[in-house]
Parts: C-alpha cells; structure tokens; sequence
C-alpha cells in the first residue's frame, strides 16, 4: 500500500478544517437567514441545532475519516465500502466524492468573482455613483456590473461574460490546483496557516470600519445590530424558522460533502477527533456569529436603512455582497482599500472551501485507482476545466447543478453518512469507534442524538424541502436546466465506471 | 430617521450568542494547548 500523507501539525488540521467550513456563507448567508427569521430569536433554534445536529454529524464525518484513515483509504466509496458490507455501498458512498467535485465546478467560478471585485477595486474600477434617495436606482450600477461581467444580460441558452472574468476563472482555478498540487501538509495546511489568520484580520478591520460608520440621518451600527439581534418571540411559533436554522448550521460546518472525512483521513489512526471537531466547529462559529454577523447586514442597515436592506436581503444574500457593500464602499473615505479588503476576505474564504472540496476527488483517484498525486491533481484539472465552462456559459445550469448537489445532495449524504454508520454498520461499535482515543470525552448522549435524533431531524429537513422546493423545480425545462441535469448524470456514470475499474483492478479493496 | 437600535433583549441575545461561541474557543484551545503540553511531559 502506498504510503498516504498526513497533516504536519494539529493547529494545520483544525485551521484547514475551519477554512473548509469558512466561506461565502458564514459573512453572507447568515446575517440574511438571522435577520429574516426573527433575529436574536434565531438563535435559540441556531444554539439548539448546532448541538443535535450539527456537532453531532461532524463528529460522525471525523469519525468516518479517521476509520478511513486505519484503513489507508480517504473517501467514502472506501468507508461505506468497509462498514456495509454490500457491493451496493460503494457506489452509494460515491456521493461523498461527486458531491463536492460537483459543487467545486460552480464554487471556483463564484470565487474567481471575488477576486475580480477585490482587484478591480483596488484599481478603482468598480462603479462609483454618488448616493441617491432611490436605493434601487442606486444600486443599479453595480446590480450592472455583476450582469455585465458575468454576462447574464445574454438572450438566447449562452452567457456572454467578459474576458476579464474567464481570465480571473482561469487564474483562480491554477491557483486551486497548485496548492493540490503541493499536497496536504505543503500545500492545503500550509495555505490554512496563512489565509486563517489573515481572514480574521481583514474581517475585524472591516467590522472596526463598519462599527464607525454613521449616515447622515443619525443611524449607527446600534441600528445594524438591532435588525439583527433585536428577538422576535413569535418566530419561534413558526416552523420554518427552526428548519432555516437547521439548515444554517448544517450548511456552515460543512457536513455532508464528505471533504471533513478526506481531511480527517490524513490524521493518525489513533489521533483526537472530538476536540480537533468542536475546535474546528469553534472557529467556524466566531466567523460566522461574530464576524459575519457584523459586516454586511449591519453596513447595509447604517447606509440603507431597514426596509432598503430588508428588500435587499430578501433578494438574496448574493446581492448584499456583491451589489450593496460595493455600493456602500464607493461612497466612504478609502472605500476602495475596504472593498478590497472585503472581496480579499471573500476569495481567501472561498480558497480554503475549493480546495477543501476538491480533495475527495484527489483522494478517490489516489487511493482507489492508484494515481500519484502529480496526475491526480493534473487529471482533476482538465476536468474542472471543462466542466466548468457549463456554468460559465449555460444560463440556468449553476442553479440546477447548485440546487440538486449543493443543497438537497448534502442532507442526501449526510443521512446516509449517519445511517451507514449507526444503523448498517453497528451503533455499539460505531460509538466505539467514535469515542475512542479523543483528548475529550463525547457525552452519552450523543449516541442517542447520533441514532436517532440527527437522522431524524434530516429526514424532517429532507421532507420540508422535497414539499417546497422539489415542485417547482422539477417543472423547469430550460435547455440550461437540463444541461445541468445531464451534467450531474453523466458525472455519476463515469463515477460507477472508475469504481468498477478500481475493484476489478484490486487497487481499491473488495468487501469479502 | 428609520432606526431601530438594539434594545436590551437584543444586546442579551448577542452577548449570550457571542459569549458561548467566545467560550467554545477558549475551552477547545485551552484543552488542545493541555494535552499538548501534557503529551510532551510524559
């Protein structure tokens, strides 16, 4: 067996870890989901998921990793492998590699957007309007340059967007691959030690500037604050506010794309998992509760005003980011360095998560197909080369892929990460394995939580949204939409094929 | 003015919010720093 490599240091681990959970959503989707579902008060069903759902399934995900770790593989076509002893279970456990390789096809292109914002900000050439009653009319010059340079305004199936955003996509994308390049402890821990530290401090310089702002009707960030810690008791009456803080915590920490198990399975053996968990779940949390919940919703509060940025977040917490801050930005003294700083933060946010997610996939063809790391990553770049140019160019496929792979593929894959574990493989000896050599003890009740409650919990999110969303979804037949469609099929064929070449090669392991 | 300043319920929640997330930190950090420490003494 090739010899598998391994984090240099703990401190490595849990900052790569964090840098996975820590992306675009803990400074953008938070603030938006806290503020529309009844603030302060949202943070009850927040605290109380986070502890049955969230903590409990990254320590399922660690603990797989770690089993994988023993077993020299890092991905769960392996784990499922070993645990379900079924030739069925590869192939299920495929999702924990399609799932973040999908996802990484869109999120490298999304992330070549902040690095285009934070460079042509430091140039100066993102739009600069002086300040209007209208904030519509406002923002309509920087809702522009999102469309111009991503060429949404196209008719027809093609995008047209601008040469500069595919030269950033390809700069973004090389620069992905490098760090893989280099490999775990050269490359991705190495990265983490750098783009943490340097996260927290553009985020706390930001959230310093932000606290100082003031408009020239009186409002301050006491304003910011109080839309989105100000508790509204009656939210939590409602039902869909504790499925939206389930989904919060569920999408922050990461679980369900299986990139926690590959990084787990380049620990020893016999290392931590709890404590390196909840540290990694901590950080995370400072990130988002404090950091993200200070920045673009309480900016936009100051400059706006409360209805203008409710209208704003109600069009997506995209827009919030990339039309409203911008907006704020141009009309504040040195707002060009702070929008850089702003969009920086988001593309190192946005570093760590890609290559995070594009590890599963490296790790699937090294260990299962027996590739050295050098044609891994060069195979893993043609393919996210070409692939990406579907949401690049096809109007429609980003959501249909984002959609199905990106929100209803992770609770899909965290269920069965749950359910393979603590039901087919054995809840006794999977809480064994679980609780084993950790440097902090996992409370008893969280087999409890782990079997039943967990599970439990994703099958209600599961249901909620198959009876929300799935409807209208479904009754989208856009080309685009269907090139996405196709996309998503024809990657889980070419999975279950270099499956069967892997086993039939004897490079991965059989189940007898 | 369209204000709405955080009021006592909402300074309450951000300080528990922020107060239990601060403390996570320094109990997983303060016991990795332990452990470490108590690994290299023994």
């Amino acid at each position: 067996m090739v010899k598998r490599e391994q984090w240099g240091s703990r401190i490595g681990l849990i900052l790569a870890v964090a840098g996975n959970a820590i992306g675009l959503g803990n400074f953008l989707r938070f603030p938006v989901q806290a503020a529309d579902n009844g603030g302060g008060a949202f943070m009850i069903p927040y605290m109380i998921s986070l502890i049955l759902l969230g903590i409990p399934l990254l320590w399922i995900e660690w603990s797989l990793g770690r089993f994988g770790s023993k077993k020299g593989h890092g991905t769960a076509v392996a784990v499922f492998d070993y645990l379900w002893k079924n030739p069925v279970a590869k192939y299920v456990g495929l999702l924990g590699v399609l799932i973040p390789l999908a996802v990484v096809v869109y999120y490298t292109y999304i992330e070549s957007w902040t690095l285009l914002y934070s460079f042509f900000s430091l140039l100066g050439k993102l739009p600069s309007t002086p300040v209007t009653e209208n904030v519509s009319d406002y923002l309509q010059p920087f809702s522009q340059f999102l469309v111009e340079k991503t060429g949404q305004n196209a008719s027809g199936l093609f995008l047209t967007p601008a040469l500069e955003t595919y030269i950033f996509f390809v700069i973004t994308l090389l620069i992905n691959l490098y760090i893989l390049y280099r490999g775990v402890s050269a490359g991705i821990e190495k990265v983490a030690k750098y783009a943490m530290p340097l996260i927290f401090i553009m985020a706390i310089i930001l959230m310093i500037r932000v606290f100082t702002l003031s408009s020239p009707d009186g409002r301050n960030f006491l304003d910011g604050l109080g839309f989105l810690w100000n508790p509204d008791f009656s939210a939590l009456t409602d039902p869909k506010v504790w499925l939206a803080a389930a989904g919060q915590v569920f999408f922050t920490l990461s679980v369900g794309f299986g990139a926690i198990l590959t990084y787990a399975s380049y620990i020893k053996p016999k290392d931590d998992i709890a404590l390196n968990g909840l540290a990694g779940a901590s950080v995370n949390e400072f990130a988002e509760v404090i950091l993200g919940g200070s920045i673009a919703i309480v900016a936009s509060v100051i400059f706006f005003g409360i209805p203008a940025t409710a209208m704003i977040a109600s069009n997506g917490a995209f827009n919030l980011g990339f039309m409203a801050l911008p907006a704020i930005f141009a009309n504040i003294p040195y707002g060009e360095f702070f929008s850089f700083l702003w969009f920086l933060l988001l593309f190192f946010a946005g570093v760590t998560s890609s290559i995070a997610l594009s590890q599963p996939a490296i790790a699937f063809l090294e260990d299962e197909l027996g590739f050295s790391r050098q044609k891994a990553v060069f195979s893993l770049g043609i393919f996210l080369f070409i692939a990406a140019h579907i949401p690049i160019f096809i109007k429609g496929a980003l959501d249909e892929i984002d959609f199905w792979v990106g929100t209803f593929g992770l609770v899909v894959f965290a269920l069965l990460e749950a359910v393979v574990f603590f039901w087919i493989y054995n809840s006794k000896e999977a809480w064994k394995e679980l609780t084993r050599d950790n440097d902090i003890k996992i409370p008893n009740f969280f087999y409890y939580i782990m079997k039943y409650v967990a599970p439990g919990l994703l099958i209600v999110i599961l249901i909620s949204w198959s009876i929300e969303m799935l409807p209208s979804q479904l009754t989208k037949t856009d080309p685009g939409v269907w090139i996405g469609r196709i996309f998503i099929i024809l990657l889980t064929v070419i999975g279950f094929i270099l499956i069967k070449k892997a086993w039939r090669n004897r490079n991965g392991r059989s189940y007898t | 003015m369209d204000g709405h300043t955080l009021n006592t319920f909402g300074a309450i929640f951000m300080a528990f919010s922020w107060g239990i997330v601060i403390a996570l930190n320094i109990y997983s950090f303060y016991k990795i720093l332990y452990n470490n420490k108590k690994k290299q003494e023994d």
